[in-house]
């Protein structure tokens, strides 16, 4: 059965890897491993509408409308000029803004991809005309994109937490600090390039600037202050959260800036509507394929094969073992954690692994895995954007997935960082 | 090839397609989100919360799944890896386009089969507070299948640049 799971993983590779779209692909294997291993056809349905059959991923859609009524109403502009006044004296200002604004706009929109389109198309081209290389621009916006879903709402913590089980209370709070330490190192990396290059600051710092800039931002940035606010002090629940989230849209897009209107509505419902859908499939088909594979021994191999190549009792070794795994299968797969996480959780429970901790790696893992070719998503969006060759976007990059590198060992070898805002929850 | 090139009718069957299958799905959402917002507002204002929206909600999911997943198949847009088939020429672009679309129905119509065998043998469960039979979701799982099915033969008759 071993044998049959590795052709079937490996279908599912070829398909994608040749432009099958990625449910089809999945819906394929699935069929395959069933035809081959005379296994009960009806597991298919069964399976998918128990991947999609969670309360829980109601989340999903409510936190992508709300973050999208943000982001056509041009409410994330105030929070633009707000990181400008905070951190576009620096050298490379323009960099550092770019770093702080996904840092603030994927707080609200939950998805990386989502705050790529949202910042890039006001970002990259303005980083041209102030003279950034365009593929420096181009990298610099896809991997800060990255930054917003570890900062709550994130989605693909919606999609760990209902594969896992785990709380998405705890790996809300978990992701707070690997945010920022995050945009902390990309920072880092901009301020070494900066010296490198020359780059100038964007403005001089004023407190008045900041203050002024920042009173317009209160209400916007309100948004993720209301969940963790809620969240921690147990006022409600991650499915109310999102529905208070869209209603706090609605007000301030509609009462508040009156910028909202029915064509800018319908194109939040329309793009909420296509993200989730293909999301929730991809949730129902990938659990589908994991309970193939379990059927197919995979996930206790996996274990057992973890275990033989780390034999001394490091769980941090063995963490860092399944996290290349993930990487290499992040490398392909988007989205990755529907798909990988029903193969690597049982060996995540064997070896006694925290499920927030590793919650918080395996959501850096995605982010890396979309910068990484060969099918980078967020570089080709964000080439895509700023109309720049994908191949100098990926060398423009380097110096940042090192960087995310740098923060996902860090990450590993403290999980404090991750562990202890989620203790106060209990 | 742009849309240009097929005869007006075959071009326009894609945009009925879409309108009628955004607005159900729009309409939806819209529900859907009514109804967690009710449940919520229920719960701290009047301290009644509503459990059956979320039988409704968890019922309902699988087919703003399929309404979604069909939206963007039909305006080419569901998640694909383009890396390598971007490379190849126009030609060889637009034969492996056919054999996606075919492969696409093929592989729909197993999904629909198994479905509706499911749907025969396990339709009338009835959900615990409302008495929803499980045909719900279960047909969401079909109604996707035959949305993503319409959506490639429609990429078949009359291809549109995504």
């Amino acid at each position: 059965m071993l044998g049959l799971a590795a052709v079937t993983l490996g279908v599912l590779c070829v398909l994608v890897l040749i432009g099958m779209p990625v449910v089809v692909s999945l819906v394929a294997s699935v069929l395959m491993f069933l035809a081959f291993s005379g296994g009960w056809t009806m597991a298919l349905p069964q399976q998918v509408l128990a991947g999609v059959g969670d309360y829980l991923l109601i989340t999903l859609p409510l936190f992508i409308l709300a973050g999208g009524i943000m982001n056509v109403t041009g409410i994330a502009d105030k929070l633009f000029d707000f990181g400008a006044a905070l951190v576009g004296w620096m050298r490379g200002g323009l960099a550092h803004v770019n770093v702080a604004a996904s840092l603030m706009f994927g707080g609200m929109i939950g998805t990386s991809v989502a705050d790529l389109a949202g910042t890039g198309s006001v970002l990259i081209p303005k980083m041209k005309s102030s003279g950034y290389p365009g593929p420096f621009a181009a990298a610099v916006t896809a991997t800060s994109s990255g930054i917003g879903v570890l900062i709550p709402p994130s989605s693909p913590m919606i999609l760990y937490s209902v594969v896992t089980g785990t709380s998405l209370g705890a790996l809300f709070l978990a992701g707070v600090v690997p945010g920022l330490l995050m945009a902390a190192v990309m920072m880092i990396t901009i301020a070494i390039l900066a010296r490198r290059n020359g780059w100038q600051p964007m403005n001089s710092f004023e407190w008045s600037r900041v203050m002024q800039t920042g009173v317009h931002a209160i209400l916007p940035l309100g948004m993720p202050a209301m969940i963790l606010g809620g969240l921690i002090f147990g006022i409600f629940t991650a499915t109310e959260a999102g529905s208070f989230a869209v209603a706090y849209a609605l007000a301030l897009a509609g009462l508040v800036y009156r910028t909202l209107t029915f064509a800018k509505l319908r194109k939040a419902l329309v793009d909420s509507v296509i993200l989730t859908g293909e999301v929730l499939m991809v949730v129902g088909f990938s659990t589908a394929l994991g309970w193939a594979l379990s059927q197919a021994g995979v996930p206790a191999a996996l274990a057992l094969g973890v275990e033989g190549l780390f034999p001394f009792d490091s769980v941090t070794m063995r963490i860092l073992a399944l996290l290349l795994l993930a990487l290499v299968a992040g490398m392909v797969l988007d989205p990755l954690i529907p798909m990988i996480m029903p193969v690597l959780l049982p060996a995540l429970v064997a070896m006694d692994v925290d499920l927030v901790h590793f919650g918080v790696l395996i959501v850096i893992t995605v982010v890396i895995g979309q910068v990484t070719p060969p099918v980078a998503i967020a570089l080709l969006v964000a080439a895509k954007i700023g109309g720049d060759d994908i191949w100098a976007v990926t060398r423009a990059n380097m110096p940042f997935l090192c960087a995310l590198f740098v923060a996902l060992i860090l990450l590993t070898l403290f999980p404090a960082l991750s562990t202890t805002l989620p203790g106060l929850l209990h | 090839m742009s849309e240009a090139t097929y005869p007006p009718a075959r071009a326009s069957v894609r945009q009925i397609a879409l309108v009628i299958v955004e607005t159900a799905a729009v309409l939806l959402l819209v529900v859907l989100v009514a109804l967690v917002l009710a449940n919520s507002v229920g719960r701290y204002l009047f301290a009644r919360p509503l459990p059956w929206t979320e039988e409704v909600v968890v019922a309902l999911l699988m087919w703003l799944g399929g309404l979604g997943i069909t939206v963007a198949a039909l305006r080419n847009g569901l998640i694909a890896c383009s890396i390598w088939t971007a490379r190849l020429g126009p030609q060889a672009q637009k034969r492996l386009r056919r054999v996606q679309n075919l492969f696409g129905l093929a592989t729909m119509a197993g999904l629909a089969w198994f479905a509706w065998q499911y749907l025969g043998t396990f339709g009338g469960d009835r959900s615990p507070l409302m008495g929803m039979p499980k045909a719900v979701p279960i047909t969401g799982i079909i109604g996707c299948a035959v949305g993503m099915s319409l959506a490639f033969l429609i990429d078949l008759i009359a291809p549109e640049d995504p």
